[in-house]
């Protein structure tokens, strides 16, 4: 059961390329986005071992639960209202962008709004379905697309076209400005697929041990800077803050010379529809059951014999999670 | 007895109700002919009553024998005679006897779900004879098997299957209790029992599948699934299933791992190609057709130069007409068919011998290809004919294999029976 | 119940419009562009001449079979010129598979290559690896050549560059997206290959080195083939040892090469290379006699020729290898860095180790 809590690990990392962060990163490439790479990771590796462990302690609860046990009602329904507007909000920004991706690639004479309204439409249905429901269509849709978006961005690492030169620049005068504030933010958003478990928790079984936490930072670290130097190898230090649809350029830049779709582009574009939905998907299905987590009783038979220290640094630490959460996308609306 | 029999029944023509006198005493007797086993009746009745007849064996007999059932209360009669049972009266008590006519002993051959290298013999349409084919492939003692007799216009029985040990009891009740509240109209056929027990009408992934091979419903008991079998009906259903059992072939049991492993990828690659193919070559064309290859671009252009409709119209007559000629080749089967070799040939006087022998066959053909031929000129669906044609000539060869494959049925597998 | 199925077949029926609003357009109603070459024109109201080759569709492919049209007119900016030439045609125009840019020479000395750079890269749907070139002595010449060899229109000229079909090694390959990068890159510039005709035939093996804006230099088919080798390390060359009777050549398979800075505050620019290959043509035993001999002498050979040809790259004032960009990667892009490797660039000093390694003689000795 613990390759679910992985999945959203992977998941963000890969959904990373595509959300607006590379973005961000790139255009403040010059001043403080490379120093604040370690700086993140540190921190978002911290953030999940925190919040993991945390969550460990309310096996087969989910956040709304939790308010709920220690909190009173309006104070608990409160912070569930706060979570719904955080999560659909995210899911909102990543439909929307996406669907512009897709409008201006795919068939820039149809209406954004058509677009958007059909890819709406599918995630709201995926989202409406059961958690295990959810929680299965990601394993498998996860799994289908993992190898080919593996595979193109191994392709676009060792590809002869990539200029180690103007990645080294980029690094090597990056790391010696002083970190902002921004790239910090935007750079930590690949660590935030640990967050997803203030709702799959409650599917998490009661011996549930969270092995394997260590490889959380190689794959963040792995994903944030493919997703940003990859790019620069590409487009080189200047020209890679002309284009807009940066990592889509990208992958235009790779061609598959033997398969049977010549530019990678529709390729991953296709994938990225994938991921895209299954991050709407999954958001908005942590909306919807936050939402009604608002009107449903727990019955309180669980954890009043936690000794009160545990729970409050409990409290502190999940509800942690979604201010940064927060902080992350008031900065980005 | 004879009478309130007569009373309830009316006087079929196919009922025969009898007083036996053979000078010492007397027997009524009644039953259908036609659904009676007449050696067991002549061995089991008429002998011992008429020229071997010592009315202490006899009485001995019809009390002790496991054929009789005596005391079945009054009301019970005329279902026990619409099952092929006979009823006697002897001595003022009744007696029925369990003579019920066997129309199959042996088992049936795969016609739907062929395999060529696992088990031939199918389910028949007796419950019985179905139930000995499983026994001798799961032969565990904690198969355990439940009769119901539901209470609708049929009154076929069904046997619930299910290994003891593995069944899920939440299941297992469930489905009980589905059994028992089936609705009381007619239940002809196991599809229509299976589309009773799952209960959604609108469902899109069915819970429940049919099939007619003793070696998948032996292994799924195995996995915990349960089994309903339907007297008179050659599929078994087996329940809860999910997507992937339905991508299953035994013979993906038989076949060495690596080939059993390719062949269901190959089955699950085909099964997205059929579900994406047309709506990918809607987008494709209409769309974005830079993502084809340069060669395969202009190759499309040119052969989509001579259509007059935009490409979803194109795909949408495809579809329909490939789903209308395998409806009318697989169901219709005497009526309106095409097989391959009607299909092919786009001049229907090319190539056939003038009058002479078979001219009756050859109308009839005729008159086929004629009705298909007033279609063909108005849309170009020489590939879609090849196409089906590859398909219906696949079949009847893959049909055609199996059959010859095939080996006496009872040569297999029949258990020694030891006194 | 009634009204629940009323519902649903209301939102059906209201959906049903939004299926049409997709802008369908069947590849049968597309002309595919296969081909574009931009010139000058000789006339400062309607600068630029854009010729396409329009590629005529047919079920059969077949030898000497591509059938394709070309159009020209002249506009202001290429962007109108494309609108107009969409009302002289009766399909849409799609560049999906348009893989071939022609600059004319006398644009870029005119105009520069900015302009045509700014219509290509907003494109979506213009490929970022599509070949872009110089086209002599315009770019229409080079469209509008119909090679009789030709199997599907445009396939050509598109075969000629990478190792696609051929594997010329004096066909140098810029592709679009790196072509964009050189432009604006700082411590790289532009290099682009010029294609010209020869017969019934494209002829692409001169390069042309840009500064970010004109052509600075061309090379020569030689000289090309030397950059060839010690820019991309492209394989599948030759290296010729003058000798008598008959030169001495080797047929190299396989080529790498580095660029490096040496020296601190006071570099020296130099080109690692190493050509593996088999001798095609020699004198008989000559390998046997001196093997490391002769790969010694080739490789002098080989980095004289080649420190010759980077002396004349500098000499122009352009950088197409990047040493400039290795020079800030190497001095973390420090302030005032840049201007400094402007000053030391013309005084430069170039060291190329190029080390050859005979693989063997071919099948006889």
């Amino acid at each position: 059961m613990i390759r679910y809590y992985y999945y959203h690990i992977f998941y963000v990392g890969m959904m990373n390329i595509m959300v607006l962060v590379p973005y961000v990163l790139i255009s403040h490439r010059f001043d403080g986005a490379v120093s604040s790479f370690p700086l993140a990771i540190a921190l978002g590796t911290l953030y999940s071992y925190v919040t993991s462990s945390v969550f460990q302690r309310f096996p087969g609860l989910g956040l709304p639960e939790i308010y709920k046990l220690f909190l009173p009602v309006w104070l608990a329904n409160c912070l569930n209202l706060v979570g719904v507007v955080i999560w659909c909000v995210a899911g909102i920004i990543v439909l929307f962008s996406y669907s512009n991706t897709i409008g201006i690639f795919f068939d820039p004479e149809a209406s954004a709004y058509l677009n958007l309204a059909i890819m709406a439409a599918a995630s709201m249905w995926a989202a409406s379905r059961t958690s295990r429901s959810v929680q299965f269509t990601h394993e498998v849709l996860l799994i289908v697309s993992t190898p080919i978006i593996l595979w193109i961005l191994f392709k676009a690492l060792f590809s002869n076209w990539l200029d180690w030169d103007a990645i080294r620049l980029i690094a090597d005068a990056g790391i010696r400005r002083p970190p902002s504030m921004i790239c910090l933010f935007a750079s930590s958003f690949v660590f935030s697929g640990h967050m997803n478990i203030t709702l799959f928790n409650r599917l998490n079984p009661r011996d549930l041990k969270f092995r394997l936490r260590w490889t959380i930072p190689f794959v963040g670290a792995f994903f944030l800077l493919v997703s940003f130097f990859v790019p620069i190898g590409f487009h080189g230090t200047q020209a890679v803050g002309n284009y807009l649809y940066v990592w889509s350029v990208t992958t235009d830049s790779l061609q598959m010379k033997y398969g049977f779709i010549q530019r990678v582009l529709y390729l991953f574009l296709l994938l990225y529809t994938f991921l895209s939905l299954l991050f709407v998907m999954n958001t908005w299905h942590t909306g919807m059951e936050f939402l009604k987590a608002c009107f449903k009783k727990v019955q309180a038979a669980y954890g009043r014999s936690r000794r009160a220290c545990h729970q409050l640094v409990d409290l502190r630490c999940a509800g942690g999670a979604d201010v940064r959460l927060r902080l992350f996308y008031e900065r980005y609306i | 007895m004879l009478d309130k029999i007569k009373e309830t029944l009316g006087t079929p023509a196919d009922f025969t109700a009898e007083t036996m006198d053979n000078g010492y005493a007397k027997m009524q007797i009644c039953f259908f002919p036609g659904m009676c086993d007449m050696d067991q009746l002549k061995d089991g009745i008429v002998i011992p009553f008429s020229y071997r007849f010592d009315p202490d064996e006899f009485r001995r007999m019809l009390h002790t024998s496991i054929g009789f059932m005596k005391d079945v209360p009054e009301a019970q009669w005329v279902d026990f005679l619409l099952k092929g049972y006979i009823l006697l009266e002897y001595e003022g008590e009744v007696f029925v006897f369990r003579a019920i006519r066997r129309m199959q002993t042996q088992p049936d051959q795969t016609q739907v779900e062929a395999s060529l290298q696992g088990p031939q013999s199918a389910f028949t349409e007796n419950l019985d004879l179905n139930l000995t084919l499983i026994r001798n492939l799961y032969n565990v003692p904690e198969l355990t098997v439940e009769n119901f007799e539901p209470q609708n216009q049929s009154k076929s029985k069904i046997a619930l299957l299910y290994d003891r040990t593995r069944r899920n009891a939440t299941t297992l009740d469930e489905v009980r209790k589905r059994l028992r509240n089936l609705d009381k109209g007619l239940l002809l056929s196991a599809g229509q029992l299976a589309k009773q027990l799952s209960q959604t009408k609108y469902r899109l992934f069915p819970i429940t599948q049919l099939t007619e091979r003793p070696d998948r419903l032996s292994i799924h008991l195995n996995k915990g699934k349960l089994a309903v079998l339907l007297d008179g009906s050659r599929f078994a259903i087996l329940l809860p299933v999910h997507f992937f059992d339905f991508m299953y072939a035994m013979d993906d049991h038989y076949e060495p791992s690596w080939m059993s492993r390719f062949l269901i990828g190959l089955r699950y690659i085909s099964m997205i190609l059929t579900l994406l193919l047309p709506a990918l070559y809607i987008s494709i064309v209409s769309y974005n057709p830079e993502v084809f290859r340069v060669q395969l671009a202009f190759t499309i252009d040119g052969s989509r130069a001579a259509v007059p409709y935009p490409s979803f119209i194109e795909v949408l007559l495809m579809l329909f007409m490939i789903e209308a000629l395998i409806e009318a080749s697989l169901r219709l089967a005497a009526f309106g068919r095409l097989d391959g070799r009607d299909g092919r040939r786009s001049d229907p006087g090319a190539s056939r011998p003038a009058g002479g022998s078979g001219q009756q066959h050859h109308d009839h053909r005729d008159v086929r290809r004629g009705h298909f031929q007033l279609r063909h000129p108005q849309f170009d669906l020489q590939l879609f004919h090849s196409h089906l044609e590859v398909r219906v000539r696949y079949r009847s060869r893959v049909r055609g294999a199996c059959r010859r494959r095939r080996r006496p049925v009872h040569a297999r597998r029949v258990p020694v029976q030891h006194a | 119940m009634i009204l629940k199925k009323a519902l649903l077949l209301c939102l059906i029926l209201t959906l049903v419009p939004a299926l049409g609003g997709c802008q369908l357009k069947d590849i049968d109603k597309r002309y595919f562009v296969v081909s574009a070459g931009f010139d000058y024109s000789d006339n400062p109201a309607m600068p630029y001449r854009v010729s396409l080759r329009l590629a005529l569709p047919s079920s059969k492919v077949e030898e000497g079979g591509a059938m394709s049209v070309v159009q020209t007119v002249d506009a202001a900016s290429i962007a109108e010129a494309v609108r107009h030439l969409k009302s002289t045609v009766d399909k849409e125009l799609e560049f999906g598979h348009c893989r071939e840019f022609i600059l004319g020479r006398k644009l870029i000395e005119k105009d520069g290559i900015d302009n045509s750079m700014q219509w290509l890269s907003r494109r979506r749907d213009i490929q970022s690896v599509s070949n872009v070139m110089i086209g002599e002595p315009d770019a229409y010449s080079v469209v509008n050549l119909k090679p009789k060899s030709e199997r599907y229109p445009g396939n050509s000229l598109f075969l000629s560059f990478g190792n696609e079909g051929t594997e010329a090694a004096n066909t140098v390959t810029t592709y679009l997206f790196d072509l964009y990068r050189r432009l604006y890159e700082t411590g790289l510039d532009p290099v682009l290959p010029v294609a010209s005709l020869f017969g019934d035939a494209y002829r692409i093996d001169r390069a042309a080195m840009l500064d970010k804006q004109k052509t600075r230099l061309f090379l020569d088919p030689d000289e090309t083939l030397l950059f060839n080798m010690t820019a991309f390390g492209v394989d599948n060359t030759i290296i010729a040892l003058p000798d008598k009777p008959v030169n001495i050549v080797l047929a190299a398979t396989h080529t790498t090469s580095k660029i490096n800075l040496a020296g601190g505050e006071d570099p020296v620019a130099v080109v690692n290379i190493r050509i593996e290959g088999f001798l095609e043509q020699s004198p008989p035993h000559l390998l046997e006699k001196d093997w490391r001999g002769l790969e010694h002498k080739m490789g002098k050979r080989f980095s004289e020729e080649a420190e010759k040809l980077l002396y004349k790259i500098r000499d122009a004032g352009v950088d197409p290898y990047g040493f400039g960009l290795h020079y800030l990667a190497d001095h973390h892009n420090g302030k005032g860095r840049w201007e400094k490797w402007k000053r030391l660039y013309p005084d430069i000093r170039f060291d190329v180790r190029a080390s050859v390694s005979i693989q063997g003689s071919g099948l006889i000795r």
